[in-house]
């Protein structure tokens, strides 16, 4: 039953990590097995719960010309011409243009990208895609996987030289590589939940919402996210950072609605497909998970989620697991399949900013929640952006700009925002952010008065 | 009512006494092991250590109705050696034997008496040489895989119990897609395990029936004795001298300076610590502890904790225990047992494994000086005189009690805490200095 092996890599999970590091590895010449479990069809499938769409800047499209696919990939692509935040339902939408020359911001749905880095691996002859294949068993020691078919039941064994993991946050293979080695492994849950829908086109243009823009709409304790499709729908979120049991109450069309009408008025006029869609989909949790060690001897590792899950509002899933694959690539470039050289290097690489950025999303989520103008966070930042503008060799920008540029750094952008931020504080920059958060704060006040 | 079959991963201690009591209950219960029967029972393996059992494991024993069988294999223990230097007399600390019996046994046979008891039974199936291999929570089917002829077979099952150990796999299993935290920390000392003889024993002087322990700075042995007054020891030594003694002459040399009670026996030393690998020590705190109404784990699967203050083994029972009191309070409705075993046992493992480490550290600095010692020692006055309003040290308390390990910590912080405002830690501490400068005029 066993399989005769010669020296070929397996990659069990055929998300977006596994595919990518497939193609990379296939480029580079190795033989590649890959197991997925679930059928081609349904991991591809756009109306799965697990369709939504990614944004990739320069230094995801980089990744992706490296790999070859980004002339494939780029007519499938959509050109976000910049990001609307409404702070609450009375303010006016702020817009932030992302698009320059230096600056390409594009998305692409999830689905769309997989089913192309498959299509291209099936015509690789060094690529098996094994689906329906769902992992049980490593048994290290003899260096052998089992594996069942989803659908006819049959379990069977195959030897391994290497086994990369990329079966993203509950993956199986990091228990099995952990299994006796000094772990530490936490996996938090957020206390808020999501739920998806979409607007469509028509509706779009009945909104009368502009095209090729993102937007966020805060209210108090929850926003909604919605990022352009190709064909001009918004693929949302209806996110509760905080709350996860606020879909409890929203049972019946009726608290939906009144939702709407409360929080998000410019919504109103599709409230009734917005609730139907709700009701219809089931409720997602974020988890943020910080895991150690990567690897097992010379025989197992993990890529992309499976080594740190962390919430998607740093817009960097996607591209952390890409620069993952990267970085393996990288080391193999340099060191051949000496993998008891290669995994150590690697977890020491990526794993200190992986974290930083599951710690940075964490806030993020937590930021998008503070519906108001006069946020000290966003004062700040103004101010640092002011000062970055007026003496760029001195003062660093906010952190979000490099870490969406550079997340392969994101633990050294952490450390300096710190320090800068220390002194700050010690020349009392913070102390004109928070006199400048009253003023705004009593000027919103008096907003409000007047309206009444 | 048809009684569920109740499957277990692991025929160690915590496998083999929860297989006694289901049994007893009624259930159909099925083990599997994946060492040779002969393996996990061979008492000169390196699985097998002595280990000591304090009131709370005996009435343990007792309640599942093993006492009678197990006595006379048990050997009681009249007390504690202290051997802090070779030039100062040893401490003796006698067993109080009033109230606090305490008894030794080699691991290897306890679980071979517990194994049989189980299999004696004829509900109880009992399969060695057989791997978990993997488990499908929603069809309730697991594999598993016989080392032997290496097949593969899908089982199914009622509800599975991981008594599988620190690394367990049903754990793993358990925890996938759950909320879940998980810590497995490694201490920086390992151990080395080797045995004085009878005859050795009687050469070096030490005392019979008697816990010794040798201690130096950052090293320390303990041996418990057997029925033929031979001594099982464990060497505990920081990982970076272990990687240091790989020579006999090493050995020898580090023997003559740290132990040099111990030369008479550096023969035996010697093989045993260049033959055998090294043991490691781990703290596990993990949880969730089960999954829906359908698998659960128990014992080290549960709970890794360091194996110094001689609670391992009664923690894994006390896990059974209250797992077969809840089955006997909601008669097998899974639902409602698993989180309630839980929240009963949790809080109280987790205390234990921070006193196992504590008493580690304490170990490793054991001097009549101590302030530690010196404050338990005040406390055992204060609580002989005012019995009602000041509490015995802990390590008494919780040995006897560790279903509430985690209460009687409290107690002691609390206390420890009220001391401290009296300035009883300036006493303690007077004591202490004087002790010491006492202690090295003597010796100069």
């Amino acid at each position: 039953m066993t399989q005769k092996s010669s020296n070929k890599i397996t990659i069990m999970g055929g998300g977006l990590a596994g595919c990518f590091l497939a193609t990379l590895l296939a480029n580079r010449g190795y033989k590649v097995e890959l197991f997925e479990k679930l059928s081609k069809e349904e991991i591809s499938n756009v109306n799965s719960n697990r369709s939504y769409n990614i944004t990739f800047l320069a230094y995801g499209i980089e990744m992706l010309k490296q790999a070859k696919i980004w002339t494939t990939i780029k007519p499938q692509t959509h050109l976000l011409k910049g990001a609307s935040t409404q702070l609450s339902k009375n303010s006016k939408p702020i817009f932030t243009p992302t698009y320059d020359e230096k600056h390409e911001y594009y998305a692409i749905s999830r689905s769309c990208l997989l089913t192309i880095m498959i299509d291209t691996l099936s015509k690789n002859p060094l690529v098996s895609l094994h689906f329906n294949t769902e992992l049980l068993s490593i048994d290290r020691y003899e260096k052998t996987i089992i594996v069942e078919n989803v659908k006819t039941k049959k379990i069977e064994t195959f030897a391994c030289d290497v086994v990369i993991g990329a079966d993203g946050v509950n993956s199986l293979v990091r228990p099995f590589l952990q299994q006796g080695q000094d772990t530490s492994h936490s996996q938090e849950y957020s206390s808020g939940g999501y739920k998806q829908f979409t607007i469509s086109k028509e509706q779009v243009d009945a909104l009368q919402l502009q095209k090729g823009v993102s937007y966020t709409w805060s209210a108090q304790g929850k926003y909604i996210l919605a990022f352009p499709n190709l064909d001009d729908s918004l693929a949302s979120l209806l996110i509760y950072p905080q709350d996860n049991d606020a879909f409890d109450s929203l049972k019946t069309e009726k608290s939906i609605y009144s939702l709407i009408n409360e929080d998000f008025p410019f919504l109103s006029l599709i409230n009734k497909n917005i609730a139907e869609q709700l009701l219809a989909n089931s409720k997602g949790v974020f988890v943020t998970i910080h895991t150690d060690p990567w690897y097992y001897k010379d025989f197992i590792t993990l890529v992309g989620d499976a080594a740190h899950g962390f919430y998607p509002f740093f817009g960097q899933g996607t591209s952390a697991a890409f620069g993952d694959c990267m970085k393996l690539v990288e080391l193999i470039d340099k060191y051949g399949t000496d993998w008891q050289k290669i995994f150590p290097l690697y977890q020491e690489a990526r794993k200190k900013h992986m974290d930083a950025l599951g710690e940075l999303s964490k806030e993020g989520l937590m930021r998008y929640a503070r519906n108001k103008r006069a946020d000290f966070e966003t004062i700040y930042d103004k101010l640092e952006s002011i000062g970055h503008t007026l003496l760029p060799k001195y003062i660093n920008p906010p952190i979000v700009a490099p870490v969406m540029n550079d997340p392969e750094h994101t633990a050294d952008y952490v450390e300096n925002a710190k320090r800068q931020r220390k002194i700050a504080k010690r020349i009392g920059a913070s102390l004109a952010a928070t006199m400048l958060v009253g003023l705004v704060a009593a000027y919103e006040n008096v907003q409000t008065k007047k309206k009444n | 009512m048809i009684k569920q079959k109740i499957t277990i991963i692991g025929s160690g201690l915590a496998g083999s006494f929860l297989a006694v009591l289901l049994a007893q209950r009624g259930y159909k219960v099925e083990i599997y092991e994946r060492l040779p029967k002969e393996e996990i029972c061979d008492v000169a393996s390196m699985r097998s250590y002595n280990l000591v059992l304090f009131g709370y494991g005996i009435n343990l024993l007792k309640e599942a109705g093993l006492w009678d069988i197990l006595e006379p294999h048990l050997l009681p223990l009249k007390g504690t050696v202290t051997h802090i230097a070779s030039s100062t007399k040893p401490v003796v600390t006698p067993a109080d034997t009033k109230d606090m019996h305490y008894f030794t046994i080699s691991r290897a046979q306890l679980a071979d008496i517990l194994l049989k008891e189980a299999t004696h039974h004829q509900s109880v199936s009992f399969y060695d040489n057989t791997s978990f291999v993997a488990v499908n929570r929603h069809e309730k089917t697991m594999v598993v895989k016989n080392n032997k002829t290496k097949k593969i077979t899908t089982l199914p099952y009622d509800v599975l119990i991981g008594a599988d150990g620190t690394n367990s796999l049903v754990r793993s299993f358990i925890q996938q897609n759950q909320t879940t935290h998980h810590r497995q920390e490694y201490a920086q000392w390992n151990y080395k395990q080797f045995s004085f003889g009878p005859e050795l024993v009687a050469k070096i002087g030490l005392e019979k029936k008697f816990v010794h322990t040798w201690t130096q700075k950052d090293t320390f042995i303990i041996a418990h004795p057997d029925h033929d007054d031979s001594l099982a020891a464990m060497f505990v030594l920081p990982k970076k001298l272990s990687i240091t003694l790989h020579s006999a002459e090493n050995i020898t040399s580090y023997f003559k300076e740290n132990f040099p009670d111990l030369l008479p026996a550096i023969d035996e030393i010697t093989q045993v610590i260049l033959k055998n690998p090294d043991g490691n020590f781990a703290t596990i705190l993990t949880e969730p502890w089960y999954y829906k109404d359908s698998m659960a784990i128990i014992g080290d699967a549960a709970h890794g904790f360091y194996p110094f203050f001689g609670q391992g083994t009664s923690a894994a029972f006390g896990d059974c225990m209250q797992l077969c009191k809840l089955i006997d309070e909601y008669n097998s409705d899974w639902e409602k047992i698993f989180p309630l075993y839980q929240e009963e046992r949790k809080k109280n493992t987790d205390a234990l494994a921070e006193l196992s480490k504590e008493a580690l550290m304490k170990n490793l600095r054991f001097k009549k000086a101590d302030y530690d010692a010196i404050y338990d020692k005040l406390q055992t006055v204060a609580h002989t005189l005012f019995p009602n309003i000041i509490y015995p040290p802990f390590s008494q308390t919780i040995t006897n009690d560790p279903g509430r390990a985690a209460e009687h910590r409290k107690h002691y912080y609390r206390q420890r805490k009220m001391a401290n405002k009296f300035g009883v830690s300036l006493i303690v501490k007077g004591v202490e200095e004087t002790l010491s400068i006492y202690e090295k005029l003597k010796k100069s």
